[in-house]
């Protein structure tokens, strides 16, 4: 484990390259199915898609610069009822795989015959963005590849929970890694199970030594880290206290949408779709008569902080929320704010072992003595 | 009562500890202010934390959360969840800068009526000096 291989890729064709490389793995391991970004028939958008045709893998986006949802949660209706009894190649970018992690510990995804590839992320641009680019006939996909994929380089248009993103690469729980930083030239191949490994190795692969992989992925990540907390103090800033919070989420209609997208929202039966705030007049009348007046919808501010209390020890900071609200609250930011702070009490990182235990399912005696 | 600040207090208290408290308090003619409006929840493990936000949004003062000592759970390990959740609660009221120091959490076992009147007396001159909640005032919430 941790091999690294060499994948030769004719040209800068990136995602020609991976989806060729994609099929050799399913030819030698005699995989029928893979979930991948793939072009929809309309040609203006790439989704996750779970294909079975080699033909219409022709088509395949693996690295498009779109995430229109998390992939995570498509892998989890695919797999929460039962293992799946045939082998899929898993396709997902670094903030899907952590999703894919935290889900499976949440038992909402079975991992049993899943192959897990990832790669180096320099990000996505917004859904809207990048249909537009397509609609327009601009070739986006390989603007990308060349230039920040290939060369690094952070573009200006990408979502904002991309450019923060600290963890942009494939973490050991990918059973195969592609790598395009470090890689001292070219593109490399990273096994890092047992399950990666037994599937490259059927493939001849030829192995590669690179010098600084890690240290220019860890440069890259702690630049990153401290733009955060640049936008971290001013987000605390614009939220402080109860007053600053109703103005920062001034423009939430209540739609529930950034809970929708989350991969890491999954109840079955959800507290905030639950009959609790399905109220009578006398609720109203009662709330009217206390506060002088009741906003409607009510339970905006309440729905979030409900939430965060909820799921912010498993946010992985993927940024969906953000992209889902039709009204722009930078919802990602307020939520990463308190991920941080809520992560950092039990020293969890979501997404980071899939034996490290979810700080609400679990407990020691001897911890927080300070509270009781 | 005038102008005088009475604080509102929410109570959430396990079936098994601390309500048994209050009972025995009760029963033994134990004085503690009337600020505290208890409600009986079978374990503090069962609280969910949308509750406590619920009570400060409602206009509640303060918080306090009292369960079984730790080892003593009815139901083995439900107050140190409860105690992690709690945890949680309090990193972000702090990080939102909404006043973290109105919710306690407790652990008061069934025969310590005397401990449970003195931590009401206790958390309500705490929260008659910290003054009113803004949390509850707002009507946009």
């Amino acid at each position: 484990m941790g091999e690294r291989f060499q994948l030769k890729i004719a040209g800068d064709d990136l995602n020609k390259g991976i989806k060729d490389f994609l099929i050799q793995i399913m030819d030698k391991n005699k995989i029928n199915n893979v979930v991948v970004p793939l072009l929809i028939p309309s040609k203006n958008n790439v989704f996750p898609t779970f294909v079975r045709s080699k033909e219409l893998l022709e088509d395949a986006k693996p690295v498009a610069p779109v995430l229109p949802i998390s992939t995570a949660t498509m892998v989890s209706k695919i797999t929460k009822l039962s293992p799946s009894p045939e082998k899929i190649l898993v396709f997902l970018k670094p903030c899907e795989l952590r999703a894919v992690l935290e889900l499976t510990k949440f038992k909402q995804i079975t991992l049993d015959n899943l192959i897990l590839i990832s790669y180096d992320c320099m990000g996505a641009y917004k859904t809207e963005f990048y249909e537009e680019a397509l609609s327009g006939g601009k070739d986006i996909d390989s603007e990308y590849v060349s230039k920040n994929l290939l060369k690094g380089e952070q573009d200006e248009n990408i979502r904002d929970a991309c450019k923060l993103c600290e963890n942009f690469f494939p973490t050991a729980f990918a059973d195969i890694g592609i790598g395009f930083i470090g890689t001292d030239g070219g593109v490399i191949i990273e096994s890092n199970t047992e399950k990666g490994e037994e599937t490259l190795s059927k493939l001849g692969l030829e192995k590669k030594e690179v010098k600084d992989r890690d240290g220019k992925l860890e440069k890259i990540s702690r630049k990153r880290k401290e733009e955060w907390e640049k936008v971290r103090k001013d987000i605390k800033g614009e939220t402080e206290g109860i007053d600053n919070l109703v103005k920062y989420f001034s423009k939430c209609i209540d739609c529930h949408n950034c809970m929708s997208q989350c991969p890491i929202c999954f109840c079955r039966e959800c507290f905030w779709e639950s009959p609790t705030f399905e109220f009578t007049p006398l609720n109203f009348l009662g709330w009217a008569k206390k506060r002088g007046a009741v906003k409607l919808p009510t339970d905006t501010i309440f729905f979030h902080l409900g939430r965060l209390t909820h799921m912010a020890t498993s946010c992985i900071a993927c940024g969906l929320c953000s992209d889902a609200c039709p009204n722009d609250i930078k919802v990602y930011e307020l939520f990463h704010l308190v991920a941080d702070d809520t992560q950092a009490v039990f020293d969890y990182k979501p997404g980071r072992d899939l034996e490290e235990e979810v700080p609400l399912v679990t407990f020691k005696e001897d911890e927080l003595k300070e509270l009781g | 009562m005038g102008d005088k600040f009475e604080p509102k207090l929410v109570g959430f208290f396990c079936n098994w500890c601390t309500s048994s408290a209050a009972d025995l308090a009760g029963t033994s003619r134990m004085q503690y202010p009337p600020n505290i409006r208890p409600i009986r929840v079978m374990c503090s493990g069962s609280v969910d934390t949308a509750y406590i936000w619920r009570a400060f949004l409602e206009g509640a003062d303060g918080v306090i959360i009292g369960g079984c000592h730790p080892g003593d759970c009815h139901y083995v390990s439900g107050n140190y969840k409860a105690r992690r959740r709690i945890k949680i609660f309090e990193t972000i009221m702090k990080t939102l800068g909404l006043d973290e120091k109105r919710l306690w959490l407790r652990w008061i076992s069934a025969s310590e009526g005397k401990k449970f009147a003195e931590t009401m007396k206790e958390f309500t001159e705490h929260i008659r000096k910290l003054g009113p909640s803004k949390i509850g005032k707002n009507w946009s919430v």
